[in-house]
């Protein structure tokens, strides 16, 4: 069985996710891996706050009530490009080259082990200590 | 060879009558079986959205919670943190099924 790991850069992650117990559990989760977290439960919303979060990692949903997360990083106008990790219930080839067209890095697949996620916020990392 | 009979003028027109009112009927039946194929393709499609946004939500939600649970307490109880470990994976692949279906019930996008 996996325990949480002990070493782990801590990241800035914004979350976007409608589904309460997900969002919840996600996000005690990745603040007991030592990340900060901020979060949105819809596209307006977070298109509103991401920019000014700062974040290093965007979490983003794909099935939002008010849209879709794709329409995310465009819509958000960031100033830099952020390491983006999309998630959907919906794995298909169509939908991870609609996520990376999109600007996601990566299309996570729901329900998803964390070690899938622990994978990619090291890779995040990696690469946030290399532009450094 | 000897050529056909001539229709008399009457059974001709009869018989004209009767193959525009045949390709007319093939044409409304061809219509109704795309009005009923578009339904249950929207209907399919409304399957598949609800199964996601209800069902598989849930599921997700709760694999979320057994795994983060699961990690959460590995030190300090292993055994219980092996059962909710164990939930966990039944959790997943429940939903794995549930996706399979939610897919093969869904258009697929445009490109």
């Amino acid at each position: 069985m996996n325990t949480l790991p002990t070493e782990t850069t801590p990241l800035s992650i914004f979350l976007v996710e409608n589904h309460a117990d997900t969002l919840k559990w996600l996000t005690m989760y990745l603040e007991q891996m030592g990340h900060t977290v901020r979060s949105a439960t819809t596209l307006g919303e977070a298109v509103e706050a991401l920019p000014k979060a700062d974040c290093d990692v965007v979490l983003s949903d794909i099935g939002l009530p008010d849209g879709d997360g794709w329409e995310l990083l465009e819509r958000a106008k960031l100033p830099h490009p952020v390491f983006s990790i999309a998630m959907s219930g919906y794995g298909t080839g169509a939908d991870q080259l609609t996520s990376r067209a999109a600007g996601f890095r990566h299309h996570l697949l729901k329900p998803f082990n964390l070690r899938e996620l622990d994978k990619l916020l090291a890779a995040a990392a990696a690469e946030l200590a290399q532009s450094k | 060879m000897p050529s056909a009979p001539s229709l008399p003028d009457e059974n001709a027109a009869i018989l004209r009558k009767l193959t525009a009112a045949l390709a007319e009927e093939r044409a409304r039946c061809e219509r109704l079986e795309g009005g009923i194929r578009a339904a249950a393709e929207r209907e399919q499609q409304r399957l598949a959205q609800a199964l996601h946004d209800t069902i598989s939500q849930s599921l997700t939600g709760i694999h979320l919670m057994a795994e983060v649970l699961a990690r959460k307490h590995a030190a300090t109880a292993p055994e219980a943190a092996a059962d909710l470990a164990e939930l966990s994976e039944i959790i997943l692949g429940s939903t794995f099924e549930l996706h399979r279906l939610i897919t093969s019930l869904r258009p697929p996008l445009e490109p």
